[in-house]
């Protein structure tokens, strides 16, 4: 057992090396315009799996993801409004999107199931209404320009794979930890881990925040690459796409939603090209088939993720 | 060692105005082992879930170690030491049986720790699941969940430990092994690292009950009839009426809750 | 306008798409309150109700038919996302989950189908009449007239036939049911079929009076599941009460503020009803794992 453990581990680092350094050399070999696709990849990758935290190992299915990631884009565009440096502005991003991460978990982990789905989608379209209502604030539909000062394409996409690759680490070590141990335990059953001594609802609360911060930095990012921010950034279809991505990528795998968001935004924009429309059908024939056709197969996982939620055959 | 370490008092509970238990008074002194029987329905699991916090009680209360712990939060009277044993099968079902385990015994949030492996160890050797520790949980037969169960219910040294029909559902191989455990964690010559201050549990099998607790309570219609010996408790009329009737009946419906 | 022709137009409109809103609703129901599942598609179920009145004025020349096809057509709908359903029927989130895909798909399509300019179906009925100075159409009140019939019916067969008498047993213990002879595979189609059904007269009725797009159902999707579980699962006459408030508060919002905010306003009570008591749903979820 042992044994196979770590031929598994080694395999992993060799792909990952090789995948690494395909990206490492990206931009020598490919245009302008699949530089700004993969750094938009990338980022919405870091977004996928902030919201995996919540789900595929939280085992709490929220809509409300696209909060954070306005919450995040906002935070850099008046960052660097008021003069902040790059860094100060994502680690802000980062901790404002955390700390509403924190309210919004205190305020939804209590409800299960179903309705956790309703509260979190309504709390994301109240957010947008809000963001759409407050133009002073938001600039509404039309959004504002972040004035982030021109730094090259390829500045930008390595800044991003740096990222990525802390996130990746950074959330390996999380659901290795026992920590991630405690939320894996709530997402497969949240009644024994109740009665082992730990408190289900604060335990969630930081998932919701720790997925929250990471939400905001991948808005953040987003605002910061594109120049640009919008009350756009916090609807609710934003929301499905992480959903969608992660589903489809495989839950509860740090790999998996970056995977997902990946394929899928490389899927939209060689579509987009060919026959727009189509892009919506094709994900939910997609997320169709992985609910219903594949959910032990390559979802196995996702199939952990829900059984907490007692829908149980019984 | 002869202090009182668990006090029931008047303890109730009412579903829409219907009474699964009614006023039951009890306690338990350290080192006790209680059996709690009676038909289905009567508020066995009631009175465990009463006690370990996961539903709240309409009257009555609990103290535990002389401090009061009525209707806390179900992990923090697990924190105080004391343990719920489900009535079914109750673990991380995608985790593997090392892991159930470890989350059990884990006492740090941000480190692995050495001691805690070493009670995983300890505690996979104890149950008897060393060769299965790899094994996803959700894969074992149901003997091996019901022995992870204790395992997880033993993890965290509690002093008392509640086991909601340790036994129903498990074939005899398996049921010998988990009784085996039960006695040897509590008694006081033989206990080890994870031994207990206190049990109670409840039982359908008439020679489980009349041979292995200290005392045996009966329960019928959520009163507390009868209370005793096994030896005073089996020439009582009701429990003989109860036993000749029940014997091995085993179905596992569920109490109320 | 003056404050009270305000006042009245806007607690009248409200009640109009309230009657409506409690159609939909209660088909969300049906489906979620007495069967257990979740069918995020509901809301595009309503935009197909739509779409199909829009082409029976279109294409063949009344709009009155869509009153007819519209249900029929939904209904059936309706019962082939039952059959694609039937494996994960019992889980909540695999059902949010897939029924999303089902809403994706049939928001897509169309999108590829009639495109995402908005359509617009005239009056059927052209009369109105004068309230407070305001022209008021008569189609309104047609509106909340035979939504109440249909809600009427609907009370009915839930709770005085012998079929909605079957709905609610299978909900209450499915095992059961299919022990002492109650088809409960067969009754979740019908369920379905049934939700679909409202949901397609639903969007028929709304069509004159809004423009059509293909994301006008999930837009509505988000205030009719929340219409259902503030009302209470399984309660008919519960969630036409919310949907009415619901609809005579954003009204009313919409008119003395602007439409953003009433919206936001509602959301946020909606909001607030469901966080103060999160067993509004009545029952709670049995959350015992059992494996």
């Amino acid at each position: 057992m042992k044994t196979k453990t770590s031929r598994d581990v080694r395999k992993f680092i060799a792909i990952m090396i090789l995948i690494l350094a395909g990206l490492g050399v990206l931009p020598f070999f490919v245009g302008r315009f699949h530089v700004v696709l993969v750094t938009e990849a990338l980022i919405l990758g870091v977004y996928a799996l902030s919201f995996d935290l919540i789900f595929g190992y939280g085992g709490m299915l929220s809509f409300g993801q696209s909060v954070f990631f306005g919450v995040g884009a906002y935070t850099i565009l008046y960052s660097f409004k008021g003069g902040l440096g790059l860094g100060v502005s994502l680690l802000l991003a980062v901790f404002v999107a955390g700390i509403f991460g924190l309210l919004v978990g205190s305020a939804v982990v209590r409800v299960r199931g179903a309705k956790f789905f309703l509260i979190t989608l309504v709390g994301s379209i109240l957010f947008y209404l809000l963001a759409l209502d407050n133009r002073w604030l938001t600039g509404g539909s039309d959004g504002m320009i972040v004035p982030t000062g021109f730094s090259g394409l390829a500045e930008n996409y390595y800044l991003v794979l740096g990222i990525s690759l802390s996130v990746i680490i950074f959330a390996t070590v999380l659901v290795n930890s026992p920590l991630g141990l405690v939320f894996k335990m709530i997402r497969d059953n949240e009644r024994r881990a109740g009665l082992l001594g730990y408190s289900v609802g604060r335990y969630k609360v930081t998932a919701f925040a720790i997925g929250g911060g990471l939400a905001g930095l991948a808005g953040g990012l987003y605002a910061y690459t594109t120049g640009f921010a919008s009350a756009g950034f916090f609807h609710w279809t934003r929301s499905a796409d992480a959903v969608v991505w992660t589903i489809l990528g495989g839950a509860g795998t740090v790999v998996g939603p970056f995977v997902g968001a990946a394929l899928l935004t490389f899927v939209r924009e060689t579509l987009s090209a060919i026959m727009g429309n189509i892009y919506p059908v094709i994900v939910g024939v997609l997320l169709i088939l992985a609910v219903i056709v594949f959910p032990g197969g390559l979802f196995g996982l996702l199939k952990g993720a829900v059984r907490n939620f007692g829908g149980s055959d019984e | 060692m002869n202090d009182t370490l668990l006090e029931v008092r008047g303890l109730g509970k009412r579903y829409a105005g219907f009474p699964a238990l009614n006023g039951v008074d009890f306690s338990l002194r350290s080192g006790q082992v209680k059996g709690v029987m009676g038909p289905n329905g009567a508020g066995k699991s009631t009175l465990l879930k009463l006690i370990a916090g996961e539903i709240r009680a309409s009257s009555g209360s609990v103290f535990f170690a002389g401090h009061p712990v009525t209707n806390l939060p179900v992990d923090r009277i697990s924190n105080r030491g004391v343990s719920y044993m489900p009535q079914r099968p109750s673990c991380f079902p995608s985790l593997t049986v090392e892991e159930n385990v470890r989350g059990a015994a884990q006492t740090s949030l941000f480190l692995s720790r050495a001691e805690d492996e070493s009670i995983v160890r300890a505690l996979l050797e104890l149950v008897g699941l060393r060769e299965r520790a790899g094994t996803t949980a959700v894969e074992l037969p149901f003997g091996d969940k019901r022995l992870l169960d204790v395992a997880m219910a033993l993890a965290g040294k509690p002093r008392l430990l509640l086991a909601d029909e340790p036994t129903a559902g498990v074939d005899r191989d398996a049921s010998e092994k988990i009784l085996e455990l039960l006695r040897k964690m509590s008694s006081p010559d033989s206990r080890g690292e994870f031994g207990l201050d206190g049990l109670i549990f409840t039982e359908h099998d008439r020679e489980i009950l009349l041979d292995f607790p200290d005392e045996v309570g009966f329960l019928r219609a959520g009163e507390l009839i009868v209370e005793g010996s096994p030896e005073r408790v089996k020439h009582e009329g009701v429990v003989q009426n109860y036993l000749a009737d029940h014997r091995h009946f085993d179905d596992r419906k569920e109490d109320l809750v | 306008m003056g404050q009270i022709s305000k006042l009245a137009f806007g607690l009248l409109n409200g009640a109009t798409w309230g009657t409506v809103l409690a159609l939909l609703s209660s088909g969300l129901n049906v489906v979620f309150g007495l069967m257990g599942t979740v069918n995020v598609a509901h809301g595009s179920l309503y935009m197909v109700g739509a779409y199909l009145a829009w082409i029976c004025f279109a294409s063949l020349g009344s709009f009155w038919l869509s009153l007819i096809v519209s249900p029929l057509a939904v209904g059936l709908l309706g019962v082939l996302i039952g059959l694609l359903l039937k494996p994960i029927r019992k889980n909540p989130i695999l059902s949010v989950l897939g029924t999303f895909g089902v809403t994706l798909v049939l928001q897509g399509s169309a999108l590829v189908l009639w495109g995402g300019t908005p359509r617009r179906v005239p009056l059927p009925l052209d009369s109105s009449f004068s309230l407070f100075g305001t022209g008021y159409s008569f189609y309104r009140i047609f509106v909340a007239i035979v939504s109440g019939l249909v809600l009427f019916c609907l009370w009915f067969l839930v709770e005085r036939t012998k079929f909605g008498l079957s709905l609610r047993a299978a909900r209450e213990d499915s095992e059961l049911s299919s022990a002492i002879g109650i088809p409960v595979f067969t009754l979740f189609l019908l369920g379905f079929g049934l939700g679909g059904a409202l949901a397609g007269v639903s969007g028929a009725l709304i069509a004159p009076l809004v423009s059509l797009t293909p994301g006008m159902g999930l837009r509505v999707f988000a205030i009719v599941f929340l219409i259902v579980i503030v009302g209470g699962l399984g309660k008919v006459w519960r969630s036409v009460i919310v949907a009415i408030s619901f609809a005579v508060f954003r009204g009313l919002a919409s008119v003395f503020l602007d439409s953003t905010k009433g919206l936001i306003l509602t959301f946020f009570f909606a909001l607030l009803v469901i966080l103060v008591n999160p067993n509004v749903l009545g029952r709670r979820p049995a959350n015992e794992n059992k494996n």
